[in-house]
């Protein structure tokens, strides 16, 4: 981890992902806005936590950053280039500083390769090592360092031959070779027994020690976020809704839909004392998102303040949250109404 | 008085070099209205546990020793005939991935109809009609709904379907094989408020498995750990978890690592700890603490097989170690 203020690695600016979609009882396509207006800063070494639930974005998010879907408006600056507008060779050029751990290790590798060639690929790619011997090297390193020991014999086997942890370090191992700046991790444990993701995070904790890499963790687990990320952003219907450290933002949670995430977490101990807000309804579809406040149509807040014009009207912006540490913010008109209950 | 009796209870799967017991001499039981939860990784037992108490186990499965009672009856030596009027009408299941089970040409209302047609021949179309409404309105669905197709339902929305149609036949004990296991937080959240009020509305026992203790430990009354097809460690959520004064906490060595498996925000921010190694390999026959070769406290005789003994309040485990497993 890193003390201080650092150069961002990455930072998203107005970011836009839009798909066209079918909407049952509706004809012809319309458009969603999976991602309506994100702005993100991951600064070197850091870990941010990107957290919300399924259709909230934050994959959408991943995808973009790591220039794997268009967005439909925004800038991506990683490094202090703006990603977006570069094709072909100009992006092929900066790919090797961002890289990708997926959610499905089972999915993500070739069945029909060694660990050591899917380890090497990305040397072989990019015109790394002098020799192969050289790269054979590089990859056998990597793998020990992922804890795939002893990387010569690991390495000389088939991916399908490995289990799901062993597979999940192979992928960290081919994302970390060539020294990436930022990593995109996707659920990188979500498929995993539980005895394993400590195994796993220890290896990413691991590598940000060593290498200085930053993470973009995304997860829908928040307790997970708040153990491994330095910061967390929340993300409720393709907007970010609050963003700060982790232990402030588990802490003390600003936002209404933060508030009601953390207090369904489930914890390993009974607490009757504990007040849980149980949101009811779903996340509404992103292809009819609702006026003013987008969390309006759930908030509880919203209603026990009798329901104001403003959270229908007014679409809220990240506003700083009183904090010690500074850094917290949160898309709400009546963040200092909390509590009143 | 128990609903449920479950005494040494052993199912094999054939192997390659013989049988592969996944569940191995299980004792475990389930009072009426209680709501038990059962954890282990995967691959511990605890779906083959579940499915062999009304006996839907694959069919290279076999229950080759051990009682179920349920109600008076041994389900393990009843006919066919016997356990087709024990499904549904007494035991019903929710299985694991029933987000996908849901026939997808079929409405929901006559989905949930089925069962009581088939299995409650007196009832009449409108009862059984009305009842189907209940239901749907019970697990927090407008009756309205009833002829709309499972596309048209979110997977928090057909779980609830999956919940409705358990609760049919009106059973006594649901099983409830990783309910919410593939959705969102706080759906989750409403899947678990919904079981535990239907529970207490009806009187149900629910035995609800998870991976996941955290999910247990604030729905179930009582909890029991598997591990290698074992029940190592059960009793009350309070004492297991901790949470009750003087008198609380995970005795077993692997309950005590796998709860240190989970962050929990309400303590010190710590990193997570795994637990090193593999469970064991169950084709080979096995003896002794199936756990030592994992446990830190492991002696010698720890290769004799332990037995659940009770430290208190009806809080059980089955270590050797017991003396030094002190909770953190």
């Amino acid at each position: 981890m890193t003390g201080g203020p650092a150069e961002p690695v990455l930072s998203v600016e107005g970011l836009e992902v839009h798909y066209r979609v079918r909407v049952p009882g509706q004809r012809g396509k319309v458009t969603a806005r999976a991602v309506d207006g994100v702005d993100l800063v991951v600064h070197a070494g850091e870990t941010l936590a990107l957290v919300g639930e399924s259709g909230s974005g934050k994959t959408s998010i991943a995808n973009a950053v790591m220039r794997l879907i268009e967005p439909a408006a925004g800038r991506i600056v990683f490094d202090g280039i703006d990603l977006v507008p570069l094709r072909g060779r100009a992006l092929r050029k900066m790919r090797p500083h961002f890289q990708m751990i997926f959610q499905d290790p089972f999915e993500s590798l070739d069945p029909r390769r060694t660990v050591l060639d899917t380890v090497m690929e990305p040397l072989v790619i990019n015109g790394i090592g002098e020799s192969a011997d050289d790269r054979r090297k590089l990859a056998l390193v990597a793998l020990a360092r992922a804890g795939l020991t002893p990387p010569e014999r690991m390495g000389a086997r088939f991916t399908h031959q490995l289990s799901g942890g062993q597979r999940q370090r192979v992928a960290i191992a081919a994302a970390m070779i060539l020294e990436p700046a930022l990593v995109v991790a996707d659920e990188p444990v979500s498929m995993l027994d539980v005895s394993l993701r400590a195994g796993i995070l220890t290896v990413m904790a691991d590598m940000r020690d060593r290498l200085g890499v930053a993470y973009l963790f995304i997860t829908h687990d928040l307790s997970l976020a708040w153990m491994f990320a330095d910061r967390i952003a929340v993300v409720y219907l393709g907007r970010v809704v609050e963003e700060g450290t982790s232990a402030d933002l588990i802490d003390s949670p600003a936002h209404p839909y933060t508030r009601a995430l953390v207090s369904v977490i489930p914890v390993p101990e009974t607490s009757r004392d504990a007040q849980r807000t149980v949101l009811s309804g779903e996340t509404p579809n992103p292809s009819a998102i609702p006026s003013g406040c987008r969390f309006h149509t759930r908030c509880p807040l919203y209603r026990e303040l009798g329901e104001p014009a403003r959270c229908r009207e007014v679409d809220p912006m990240l506003a700083e949250v009183h904090s010690v540490v500074g850094g917290h913010r949160a898309a709400c008109h009546f963040i200092d109404q909390q509590g009143v209950s | 008085m128990s609903l449920l009796e479950i005494r040494g209870l052993t199912v094999a799967y054939p192997g390659k070099h013989g049988d592969v017991l996944a569940v191995d001499g299980v004792d475990f039981s389930i009072g009426k209205g209680e709501f038990v939860g059962l954890a282990g990784e995967s691959g511990c037992g605890k779906t083959t546990m579940a499915m062999a108490i009304p006996n839907l186990l694959p069919r290279n499965a076999r229950i080759t020793a051990g009682s179920v009672v349920f109600d008076g009856a041994d389900l393990t030596t009843m006919d066919e005939d016997g356990l087709r009027t024990v499904r549904w009408n007494e035991i019903s299941v929710v299985f694991q991935g029933a987000l996908n089970a849901l026939n997808p040409v079929h409405t929901v209302g006559s989905q949930i109809l089925e069962p009581i047609r088939v299995h409650d021949r007196g009832t009449s179309e409108a009862e059984a009609r009305s009842r189907m409404e209940e239901l749907l309105e019970a697990v927090g669905i407008p009756a309205g709904r009833a002829g709309d197709f499972p596309h048209q339902f979110s997977g928090g929305m057909r779980q609830r379907v999956m919940i409705a149609m358990a609760l049919a036949c009106r059973p006594q004990l649901v099983i409830a094989d990783e309910p919410i296991t593939a959705l969102d937080v706080m759906t989750q959240a409403q899947i678990l408020d919904l079981l535990r009020s239907l529970c207490d509305r009806y009187g149900l026992s629910m035995l609800l498995i998870s991976h996941d203790l955290s999910v247990l430990a604030q729905t179930c009354d009582r909890v029991a750990v598997m591990y290698a097809g074992r029940i190592v460690e059960t009793g009350p959520a309070g004492r297991v978890f901790g949470s009750d004064e003087h008198h609380g906490g995970a005795r077993h060595p692997y309950t005590q690592r796998l709860l240190r498996a989970y962050p929990n925000i309400r303590r010190e921010r710590v990193f997570i700890e795994g637990i090193p190694g593999y469970p064991p390999d169950l084709t080979q026959p096995q003896s002794g603490c199936r756990f030592r070769a994992r446990c830190d406290l492991a002696i010698d005789k720890c290769a004799e097989e332990p037995t659940l003994v009770d430290v208190g309040g009806d809080h059980r485990a089955a270590c050797w170690r017991l003396d030094q497993a002190v909770t953190s």
